[in-house]
């Protein structure tokens, strides 16, 4: 036990001032534990009131050494003051307004209790959450004693588009097929079937990520509400069951059915629990949210009894049930979940529509085109088809986002499979082939070509520009072609328009530099082979190197993101579009400037 | 049984048996094209009024798209209102694709300079005849011929001027046959279609009005504008006060202008102040200028009277038919034959900057 010796100063200060406030009644005097102090206060509230609260409530405060510069936390001390919003569920610690909101300074404590006393003011009252406000699922967070804490996430796409699916199954209970993708860091529900088998749900995580996954099924029900004690969750199998019972749902069966098929690779069952939400407290039900329940399955419990299938599936069940993991008293252990549906990731930096809804195909997957594949990968375009044969050797890797493991693939192909993991709504795919593909309809490289919609050149070289450019012109295709000088210092940009092909705007923008009509002189853009380029000597051809730092590379290439993106936002123009943008070196330091953004047609 | 649907069909083919006359003023780049559908019994017969093909800008491929149009491959009849390189280009091809029952045309002999197809047309005039077809010359008269259920009337060439274009000057043979240009109206009654072609002030001050001799006949509710816009329709030049007799004796409701965007004319058409003359008159969301967004316009003669607003393809036409600048081409012919890549060598000169990414 510490001594009250070893309470820091500053701790100690506080906790005079708090006294001398008098806002609340210390109950246990402060004391000092290994890395924080501790003490009781109680505050006296309303009583009654509408949550039943008695009319003392006390609290246990935890200040760390380090105060005022860490967190001061406070917990209740007895059963009463549990399952309320702004609370956790495990530890009944109480979410105070954020702390960085009160002063760093002795008179912290003061405050944070002062917000305390509020909270438990609120909690009496029933009025933590406020109608309107942003709804606060419950917490289903369980730190301690949960061997599924490692497992991945439960990644669902749930909106009001798909609400109306749900909204009858409330009450059912279905199968669910679940991948478990290392790449993803992620357990994807790619199919939710009713119990008759209806299809009801195929969420469009990338087959890039799904295709050669070990896949599993589970168990998905719908429960009318999930919360048993206010805004608290069942902790128990117990408090689950009696929930059911309450809500006339019948949760035994897909809770056995998922225990019998889980993953037998890794031995864990899934239960999906969904329940309706609405978008703000007090408004009507908007979509659904799904959080998983895990628990070993029949298959270890086979094993872990070496009975290697000779066990009755019933006799096993009835010991799971009887003294096992589902135990009436047995904790029910949470898994984690999250919704990624595109509505809600716009919030996290998604790019709008119409942007966001366009399949676009990149040609050419190297340092410009892998950032740009990445950029619009991460902001949540729905499809994106890249192209290249070309292997990543290690040479590449310097200015590459892929790395040594990718070594030896080609460069279409990893990409996708790396920025599949990055973004599982994107449907992204590989296409090692050449452009122009040959005329072979069923040539993957001119499908892939014919399924975008708009086009994206990073490919350098020049044949495959021109075909793209009367490609596009013919299958009424946007096409953007883009590419760097050997020092990244300046950034082409040709667009095509509505009744201008790329190449016409690229024609146009090069007759413009070349009559010393832009700011970039020709003798700069068409010159000689700058200072830097090297040509390194292999088998067959010499092949040119260029000598620009990958923050270079990546500087101008958020540039060509925000044009490309700032172009597909609007109405597709008539006109086409040439653009230059120079990388500058400033006193100031590292800018960007749009030299040159002219219409063309 | 229905034609298979194609762009322009869907687009272009009447699907209201009301409809008495169906104009589409086409993008065709630096040029004019009108196709007319005129109601006949329970079809509707197709006119085209002067032809053009602008690959640098993108214009309608007009012969692929009338190949399109139709159910069988004909039409009525093609009309040139005079025989400058802008309203002729194209009708080689239409009369390859299509039979033509009819050519109507001003009989000008225009300057190699300005009308280097007109042999074209006088080789589509003998293949015509060949096939039983009908040559007939555009003389300016009192009274309409009628056309199925609707009428065509010819305002101008003025019937005593249409061989006197003798000029050996190619500059002044043109401004002689602008003035005499073919002015021909589609319609019935009170509601009337007009198209001037390239018709300028002279034509209408000298001739069409002179002592107000066409001026009943004139009034139209839709007026393909002269001459791509250009001022030469109000004043010779552009300090000149303009003469507006022949606009408000049109009085139209909404002018189509055939023309480019000012920047891709190489004329400059449409002229800023004939613009804004028209505006003045029809009031600027009526003055309906092809090249601006590339569209093709659209508007309505009813049997039982009265016309449509006028519509637009939104585009569709030029992105469907435009046809493509050889520039593409010629450009991948070049790089074909550089030869194969080994090291890239000093582009100075060749404009091919070196790309990096």
């Amino acid at each position: 036990m510490a001594t009250a010796s070893l309470i820091p100063a500053t701790i100690r200060a506080a906790y005079e001032a708090l006294k001398a406030a008098n806002i609340c009644t210390v109950t246990r005097a402060l004391e000092s534990g290994e890395a924080s102090c501790t003490f009781q206060l109680a505050f006296n509230i309303a009583d009654p009131n509408t949550e039943n609260l008695p009319g003392t409530i006390e609290l246990r405060v935890v200040i760390p050494h380090a105060f005022p510069f860490d967190t001061i936390t406070f917990f209740p001390v007895g059963d009463e003051l549990q399952g309320f919003p702004h609370q956790e569920t495990e530890s009944g610690k109480l979410c105070l307004p954020s702390d960085t909101k009160a002063p760093f300074d002795s008179s912290r404590l003061v405050q944070l209790v002062q917000w305390a006393h509020e909270w438990v003011q609120d909690a009496a009252n029933g009025t933590l959450l406020k109608p309107g406000e942003p709804y606060e699922l419950p917490d289903f967070r369980l730190e301690k004693g949960n061997p599924y804490n490692n497992l991945p996430p439960v990644p669902f796409a749930e909106s009001g588009t798909t609400f109306p699916t749900w909204e009858p199954r409330i009450g059912q209970s279905g199968t669910v097929q679940f991948a478990k993708c290392k790449d993803a860091g992620a357990i994807l529900a790619l199919k939710f079937s009713a119990d008759d088998g209806t299809m009801l749900s195929t969420p469009t995580f990338t087959p890039e990520l799904t295709s050669k996954v070990h896949t599993f099924l589970g168990s998905w029900i719908l429960l009318p509400r999930i919360t048993v004690v206010r805004h608290r969750p069942p902790k128990s199998y117990e408090e689950l069951f009696r929930l059911c019972g309450s809500l006339g749902v019948k949760i035994v069966r897909p809770l056995r059915r998922a225990w019998a098929i889980g993953n037998r690779n890794e031995h864990f069952g899934l239960l999906l629990i969904g329940f309706p939400i609405p978008r703000v407290v007090g408004g009507p039900f908007s979509e659904v949210h799904w959080q998983p329940i895990a628990f070993p399955t029949q298959e270890k419990l086979k094993r872990s009894f070496h009975r290697k299938g000779k066990a009755d599936e019933g006799r096993l069940w009835n010991e799971e049930t009887a003294g096992g993991c589902f135990k009436p008293s047995k904790p029910i252990l949470w898994a984690k979940s999250t919704n990624v549906d595109h509505s809600r990731q716009y919030a996290r930096g998604e790019i709008p529509a119409p942007a966001k809804d366009l399949a676009i195909a990149i040609v050419g997957c190297g340092a410009l085109g892998s950032f740009i594949a990445e950029a619009l990968a991460r902001s949540g375009v729905r499809r994106l088809l890249l192209i290249d044969r070309d292997i990543v050797e290690y040479g590449n890797l310097a200015r590459h986002s892929l790395d040594g493991r990718h070594v030896g693939d080609t460069k279409a192909t990893a990409l996708a499979h790396r920025l599949a993991s990055a973004n599982p709504l994107t449907r992204i795919t590989g296409h090692p082939g050449k452009v122009p593909p040959s005329d072979r309809p069923t040539d993957d490289t001119r499908r892939a070509l014919e399924q975008a919609d708009v086009l994206i050149d990073c490919s350098t070289d020049h044949g495959a520009f021109l075909w793209l450019s009367r490609f596009a012109r013919s299958s009424h295709k946007r096409l953007a072609s883009l590419f760097i000088d050997a020092h990244a210092t300046l950034l082409t940009l040709a667009l095509s328009g509505r009744h201008t092909s790329c190449n016409r705007a690229f024609e146009r923008l090069k007759s413009a530099i070349a009559e010393g009509r832009t700011p970039v002189s020709a003798q700069e853009y068409f010159g000689e082979p700058p200072e830097g380029e090297i040509v390194i000597l292999g088998a067959g051809c010499w092949h040119p190197t260029f000598p620009a730092f990958n923050r270079h590379i990546w500087q101008v290439g958020c540039s060509a993101v925000d044009l490309l993106l700032s172009w597909l936002q609007r109405p597709y123009r008539c006109d086409g579009c040439g653009i230059l943008v120079r990388r500058l070196e400033t006193e100031k330091g590292p800018a960007i400037d749009i030299l040159w953004n002219e219409p063309y047609r | 049984m229905t034609k298979k649907s194609t762009t322009a069909r869907d687009i272009l083919w009447p699907s209201d048996e009301n409809i008495l006359v169906r104009a589409a003023f086409l993008y065709v780049g630096q040029g004019a094209s009108t196709v007319l559908l005129v109601a006949n019994g329970k079809t509707h017969d197709v006119w085209v009024v002067d032809i053009n093909l602008d690959r640098k800008n993108g214009g309608i491929d007009v012969p692929r798209m009338i190949a399109d149009l139709v159910e069988k491959p004909h039409i009525r009849a093609f009309v040139n209102t005079h025989p400058h390189d802008d309203h002729l280009n194209g009708v080689t091809e239409l009369s390859d694709l299509v039979t033509i029952d009819e050519i109507l045309h001003s009989g000008h002999v225009p300057s190699k300079k300005h009308g280097s197809r007109y042999p074209e047309l006088k080789e589509v005039i003998k293949k015509v005849k060949d096939k039983g077809g009908k040559e007939t010359l555009l003389e300016g008269s009192n009274s309409a011929v009628t056309i199925g259920d609707a009428r065509y009337h010819v305002l101008a060439p003025a019937e005593y001027v249409t061989d006197d274009v003798n000029e050996d000057d190619a500059e002044a043979r043109r401004a002689r046959i602008h003035e005499q240009c073919g002015v021909i109206k589609f319609g019935k009654g009170s509601e009337w279609i007009i198209i001037t072609g390239d018709a300028d002030r002279a034509a209408f001050q000298k001739h069409i009005l002179f002592e107000d001799y066409h001026k009943k006949h004139l009034p139209a509710f839709a007026l393909a504008a002269a001459h791509h816009g250009s001022r030469s329709f109000f004043k010779d030049k552009e300090e000149d006060d303009p003469y507006l007799d022949g606009l408000e004796a049109i009085d139209p409701e909404c002018v189509f202008v055939s023309a480019p965007t000012q920047e891709e004319s190489q004329h400059d058409h449409p002229h800023d102040d004939a613009m804004e003359l028209y505006e003045n008159h029809v009031s600027e969301g009526n003055v309906h200028h092809m090249g601006e967004e590339r569209l093709s316009f659209i508007v309505d003669i009813y049997r039982d009277g009265g016309h449509s607003d006028v519509s637009d393809d939104g585009g569709k036409l030029a992105e469907d038919y435009g046809l493509e600048d050889d520039e593409d081409k010629n450009t991948a012919e070049a790089a074909k034959a550089a030869g194969p890549f080994v090291r890239p060598k000093s582009s100075t000169g060749d404009l091919t900057p070196r790309k990096y990414g």
